[in-house]
């Protein structure tokens, strides 16, 4: 029931989050429907009886997978309109609803799509005169009641979803019972401004921004949609696992691809770094107190007064300097560029697009101009493909002055905020490419433009380097090409625990790559908040630092030396944790599943954890309980799972699943523990920045389930390139401890890279005594490394095993 | 993460590698440690391992010292022997990971990148760094003899004058016990003098008062008596309606009786019984236009007033001021002219019905005789005297108190800063030219100079705990919208003349600046010899 509730949900956020939010939360700043005529008058109808039915005689297979019929309003004889249902791959089943005619012309989104969704046969039978059955997939089908007209779907003969159409935008969705064993989803395709009303219980929802609590003794859960304009074009995902869910939403939208593996490491950002000085000193200050570190930011300030693609040259003198030296610890330097250009001829940005036309038109064919940073400023329009492709080619080097490869990107205010514009955007009734309003289309907007950013920086390396991108709107289809962050969070622990339900919501909508401004954007954390901020983000995809303008410098070391080595041993810990880390996100672009997890998606029939929203998971294998309380010498932990043990990682004491145990912390904690039955590589050893790490050892982590058997994998490649797709340059590993042995075998035996990189420990939790010996195999050539045992954690550790991570090998343990 | 364990089972491992290398990273105090038959104990003593162990690219001490050459431990450390210029330790997770970190290379020997032998040209550079800095501390340290013996000047100068100070206030302490007492011995026959004469006045009054009050019967008795036959009868005292107690009916033969007593009244009898009842609702007949009883607003100012709206006006300043009035000889003490206040309203709310007595206190300016005239001004010029005594102390103990706060500011070591205090310098920039004005105050002053704003007020030095004078802090200046008050941090930094180098905000509304004088330069970096062709590490 709740994973039921929870896609749906989330997938509301995915569009409430489009909202323009430059400034901190405050509630009373979203638009409610009230306020909208269109949602006020859609909530009030409440009818009895649908007036819509199915006219039998339009029936029609257009081909295979794809059924079209009529559905008339029997209260407005002419108004008709077309409905498709479509029979997906993956048990996905997409219905469409539009006019037959319309006064005018419906907007339709595509950019969500990676393509055409495939078909899949359905089997059509017609069980009496009022209602019609398909099968399709793996035991998937759908009930077509003609009069009147409703849509029931079921899996395995269970009734998992049903549309009943009131009226032509009313969505209902229902549940008949509580049921563990299946998850289903719903995406609801359409850029305009909307509300949904998630009625479960009692309690009805109209803005999804708060984390919905369920009662799984009341099943029912209705959803209302009600939106300004385009159609109805749903897609209903049938499970039953959150896996497959996970798996039918991104074969639709397309999955996050693997990003470049510096851009999963450390982060630091500030609102502004002033100068080259001032860059030249904080790198200096990681070096001095030894914190690893990636990727430095610049945002809007290093511009020539806000004209991004130009630099503040008094300030930056020598940008591509600044970026070779960055690039000497193989680190990065991120730029900022947003939407908005400002008004002035001189700025060869403004001066060129308004040449060629390419701003955004008021309803009068007028350039429309707003204000933004830079002060009077206009906006490209991305929806025609020739100014996206024009402002793609502004990343290119030969364009972008100052830039050298080792820039990468920012695209923030792209909702996009207009400052003096009605609720902080555009007015509806600016026009874009082809004549569509923007009521239509808005929350296409910001993803139009990150997609151009990303295909720039594609283009400028001609295919070879995989970019990185951040943007801050985003919609369904953004995690194909950016990562996401939460926008203006502040330093505040509610604004610290909140990031974890928020982040889930991120996570199962398909966006894995994901974040929150560390330490919180506005107002200035105290030490403690700042030192658990560290600590969760580092078991959190994006991990950046970041501050306002008007906060007081908060770099890593300027917090008194205890708080500098928490800190530090936070981003260390991220560290070891990212050849894991990498083989998730790599999982995530091949299977669609997101790195960080809400607990149920890995224990979906366990109901404790349908309402957890304070811990999640990495992976299959780690639990993570962030401390998120001031004052706090205890936690309660959730151990999920029947029949599990979980491993805390700095004692090796284990826990039984199933169970809620109070764990002692102080500020040194993180509480973290590893699932028995997976195996966790990671990279003990430290460097200045991950990229530098590539070669080095890996330790294998292997916490045994009741069985005494565990498995996991582990991906590598350069870490930067496309290589990993185009030459197939890449590692993927799978490890199983089974009958004490432990084996690495390949996942893809076309793969090909080469690497120095070779086991230098491995660790096993749960083992029931010491071995005699240690035994290793690899082709030909065997060893008896070292090993050394703990009777009181059962802990074994095997020192120097030696394969390389690309071979094949068998350790026996005798 | 560590993982602490005892090896239960060793087997030799042989990698072939050389003394040399099985030392590599081992800072050179420590090489006795490290000895190659012996088992390797880590250096923090917990545990102890085969030396073999010792750089065998695997972590097995906490402290990471079995694996200096090595980037196996996370917190070793790796000593670049760097010869030709100084040894040098790194943190041994630099070791082969493809960037240089020592000059000679040493930390990149298991890698595939060339790192070339820079030691030679750093040194050169260190000497030239070195030199320049000599160079520039000894120079400074020249400016700086002269600004220590300014110092010392203006040190001993200020001493001298808060010495004169406090002689001063001595002196003038015993001259105002003198003065009190010549002002005490002036008082005593001016009081008794005046006493006399107001006794005397006071006397004259009350027998003025009785006979005012007895005009005035008289008169209203013969306007009354309007037949003039010496009697006031009912029918003359009715036509007063006024005089009705009861105002809603009839002024009755009755009642008019009843005031009267009887049917007619003589003056004798009309002054003994019926003013008093009729005196305050009494008004004059229209015609015969006498005297007129409409009641006053105010009295005239009275003896009283003469000198209270003064008093009242003084009294704030009154306790640090010591106002002295020499004209009012009388009353300088704040609590009688509270009295003398409230003396005031009382008169001014009784004689709200008769206006005579505006007579009676026009009259009543005490006119002293010759005598207490000459007495009060005997008596004026020993207060004069006394008051200008005591107006000379507090202004000198304003001095000492000035200066006493000056010389609780530190003013660094031995008072070398003394000659900057107070002394302003400017720093230009794009927008705004910075001013700071030594242990007061710094402002950004808008170029254009439509606005300031005070970034600071001297606060206290800030330098680390064994350099506390590095460093200044200002502190409380103006607020920031959205934001804290505004702070300044000033470094100091060796240079030949006094002068701000660098203004930044690094974070907004906390500034730094740099201000280079000679006080900084080092008089041990200026003294070290230069010995060319050697370097002294």
């Amino acid at each position: 029931m709740k994973n039921i509730l929870h896609l749906v949900h989330y997938i509301v956020v995915l569009f409430v989050l489009n909202i323009p939010s430059i400034e901190n939360v405050d509630r009373s700043n979203f638009k409610t429907c009230e306020q909208s005529g269109f949602c006020r008058r859609q909530r009030k109808y409440k009818p009895d009886r649908s007036s819509y039915e199915i006219d039998l005689n339009t029936i029609k297979i257009v081909k295979s997978g794809h059924l079209r019929c009529l559905l008339l309003d029997n209260t407005k004889s002419h108004v008709k309109f077309k409905l498709d249902i479509f029979t997906l791959e993956h048990n996905s089943l997409r219905v469409k609803i539009n006019e037959r005619n319309p006064i005018r012309r419906r907007y339709e989104v595509k950019h969500s799509l990676v393509g055409e969704p495939k078909l899949v046969d359905m089997n059509i039978t017609n069980l009496d005169g009022n209602q019609i059955q398909g099968s399709f997939g793996k035991a998937a089908r759908f009930l077509l009641h003609v009069k009147p007209f409703r849509l029931d779907l079921f899996t395995n003969d269970m009734f998992v979803m049903n549309v009943n159409s009131k009226h032509l935008f009313n969505f209902e969705h229902y549940r008949k019972k509580t049921h563990e064993h299946a998850t289903v989803g719903f995406f609801w395709m359409n850029a305009a401004e909307g509300w949904i009303d998630v009625n479960h219980n009692k309690n009805l929802f109209s803005t999804a921004t708060k984390p919905i609590t369920d009662n799984i003794e009341i099943p029912e859960v209705t959803t209302h949609w009600m939106f300004e304009s385009g159609i109805f074009d749903g897609f209903f995902f049938m499970g039953p696992t959150p896996r497959d869910i996970f798996k039918q939403y991104t074969t639709i939208t397309g999955a996050a691809p693997l990003p470049p593996l510096w851009a999963i490491a450390y982060h630091q950002c500030r609102w502004n770094y002033i100068d080259e000085d001032d860059v030249r000193g904080v790198l200096n200050g990681f070096e001095q107190h030894q914190i690893p570190l990636d990727v430095i930011w610049l945002d809007i300030e290093h511009t020539n007064g806000k004209r991004y693609f130009t630099w503040d040259l008094k300030k930056f003198p020598n940008p591509e300097k600044l970026q070779n030296d960055i690039a000497f610890y193989r680190r990065k330097l991120v730029t900022i560029s947003d939407p908005h250009i400002k008004k002035d001829d001189a700025y060869h940005i403004y001066s060129e697009a308004k040449a060629r036309g390419y701003f955004v038109k008021t309803k009068d064919g007028q350039d429309y101009e707003g204000s933004c940073w830079p002060g009077s400023s206009m906006w490209l329009d991305f929806f025609n493909p020739d100014i996206s492709q024009w402002y793609s080619q502004r990343y290119l080097l030969e364009n972008y002055k100052g830039s050298t490869e080792n820039l990468f990107l920012w695209n923030d205010m792209n909702e996009p905020s207009v400052f003096n514009g009605p609720e902080i955007t555009f007015p509806k009734d600016l026009v874009h490419h082809g004549g569509w309003e923007d009521r239509e289309v808005h929350n296409l907007y910001g993803m139009l433009q990150h997609m151009s950013t990303f295909q720039g920086l594609v283009n400028r390396s001609h295919g070879h380097i995989r970019p990185f991108l951040l943007t801050r709107s985003f919609f369904a289809g953004s995690q194909r090409t950016a990562a996401v962050w939460t926008g203006d969070n502040s330093a505040q622990w509610s604004h610290l625990k909140v990031t974890v339900p928020m982040l889930l919501s991120l996570s199962v909508t398909g966006f894995g790559f994901i974040g929150a401004d560390v330490g919180g954007f506005f107002s200035n954390p105290d030490p403690k908040l700042l030192v658990r901020w560290y600590q969760a983000a580092a078991y959190q995809p994006f991990y950046r630092e970041h501050a306002h303008i008007d906060t007081t410098r908060r770099e890593p070391w300027l917090f008194g030396n205890d708080n500098t080595r928490l800190i530090r041993q936070s981003i260390e810990a991220r560290y070891t944790y990212l050849p894991y880390w990498y083989t998730l996100f790599y999982k995530q672009e091949r299977q669609g599943v997101p790195p960080m997890l809400p607990l149920w998606a890995n224990f979906p029939k366990d109901k404790n954890t349908f309402k957890t929203e304070d811990s999640f998971m990495i992976g299959n294998g780690l639990l993570v309980y962030p401390v998120a309380d001031a004052d706090i010498n205890q936690i309660s932990v959730y151990f999920p799972g029947e029949n599990t043990i979980w491993y805390d990682l700095r004692t090796f004491n284990p826990y039984k699943g199933s169970e809620t145990v109070l764990i002692n912390v102080n500020m040194e904690s993180i509480p973290a523990y590893q699932l028995g039955g997976v195996i966790i590589p990671r990279r003990l050893r430290k460097r200045r920045s991950s990229m530098i790490a590539l070669n080095d050892p890996i330790t294998l982590i292997v916490t045994l389930d009741r069985y005494l058997e565990a498995k996991g994998e582990l991906y590598m490649d350069d870490g930067y390139t496309y290589d990993y797709r185009r030459k197939r340059q890449l590692v993927h590993r799978r490890f199983i401890f089974k009958n004490n042995e432990l084996r690495s075998k390949s996942l893809d035996t076309s793969s090909k890279f080469v690497t120095e990189a070779w086991i230098e420990r491995i660790i096993v939790l749960g083992y029931p005594k010491n071995p005699n010996k240690v035994i290793i195999n690899s082709g030909d050539k065997h060893a008896t490394p070292l090993h050394s045992y703990q009777a009181a954690t059962h802990t074994l550790v095997i020192r120097r095993p030696g394969p390389l991570v690309t071979s094949d090998w068998t350790l026996t343990i005798s | 993460m560590h993982v602490a364990v005892i090896l239960c089972s060793f087997t030799s491992i042989s990698d072939g590698n050389g003394e040399q290398t099985v030392l590599r990273g081992v800072q050179t105090s420590l090489l006795s440690m490290y000895i190659p038959s012996k088992p390797f104990t880590c250096l923090d003593g917990s545990l102890t391992v085969p030396f073999e162990f010792v750089n065998d690219d695997y972590c097995d001490c906490q402290d990471g010292s079995d694996e200096p050459g090595t980037s196996a431990c996370s917190n070793g450390q790796f000593f670049c022997e760097n010869k030709g210029y100084l040894g040098t330790l790194i943190p041994s997770h630099f070791v082969g990971d493809g960037i240089c970190d020592c000059c000679d290379g040493s930390d990149e020997y298991e890698t595939t990148i060339v790192c070339n032998n820079t030691c030679f040209e750093l040194t050169q550079k260190f000497q030239a760094v070195r030199d320049a800095r000599r160079t520039l501390h000894e120079a400074g340290i020249a400016k700086k003899k002269e600004i220590i013996a300014k110092s010392k000047a203006i040190t001993s100068e200020r001493q001298e004058h808060f010495n004169k100070l406090e002689q001063d206030l001595n002196n003038l302490e015993n001259d105002l016990k003198e003065k009190e007492k010549l002002k005490q011995e002036a008082e005593v026959p001016e009081y008794a003098a005046k006493e006399k004469n107001q006794k005397l006045w006071e006397e004259n009054r009350a027998m003025q008062q009785v006979m005012v009050r007895d005009q005035q019967i008289r008169e209203i008795f013969v306007d009354l008596d309007t037949n003039e036959d010496s009697l006031v009868s009912i029918d003359e005292l009715q036509k007063h309606t006024e005089l009705d107690i009861n105002q809603e009916n009839e002024f009755t033969v009755e009642e008019v009786r009843s005031i009267l007593g009887s049917d007619s009244v003589n003056f004798n009898e009309f002054n003994a019984i019926v003013f008093e009842k009729i005196s305050n609702s009494y008004q004059s007949s229209p015609e015969p236009t006498t005297p007129t009883l409409e009641p006053t607003p105010l009295p005239e100012p009275s003896i009283y007033s003469a000198t209270t709206p003064s008093s009242i006006l003084e009294k704030h300043g009154y306790e640090e001021e010591e106002v002295t009035t020499t004209s009012s000889s009388y009353k300088d003490n704040e609590e009688e002219n509270n009295n003398d206040r409230d003396d005031y309203h009382e008169s001014s709310s009784v004689s709200t019905s008769l206006e005579h007595e505006k007579h009676i206190h026009a009259s009543l300016a005490p006119e002293y005789d010759d005598e207490t005239k000459v007495l009060i001004q005997i008596a004026d010029q020993a207060r004069n005297e006394y008051n200008q005594v005591k107006e000379k102390i507090i202004q000198i103990k304003r001095q000492i108190q000035d200066f006493k706060k000056q010389s609780d500011v530190d003013l660094g070591p031995n008072n070398d800063y003394a000659p900057i205090l107070d002394e302003c310098f400017d720093y230009d920039e794009r927008e705004y030219t910075y001013r700071i004005c030594m242990f007061k105050t710094a402002k950004q002053i808008s170029k254009g100079g439509s606005s300031q704003v005070t970034i600071g007020y001297w606060d206290s030095w800030s330098g680390p705990k064994d350099d506390k004078y590095l460093k200044m802090k200002y502190s409380n200046g103006a607020t920031c919208w959205n934001g804290p008050p505004r702070s300044l941090t000033v470094t100091l930094k060796c240079g030949t003349e006094q002068k701000l180098s660098d203004v930044r905000e690094p974070s907004r509304c906390e500034y730094t600046m740099t201000f280079e004088t000679p006080l900084a330069c080092d008089e041990t970096i200026a003294n070290r010899s230069l010995h060319p062709g050697h370097v002294e590490f």
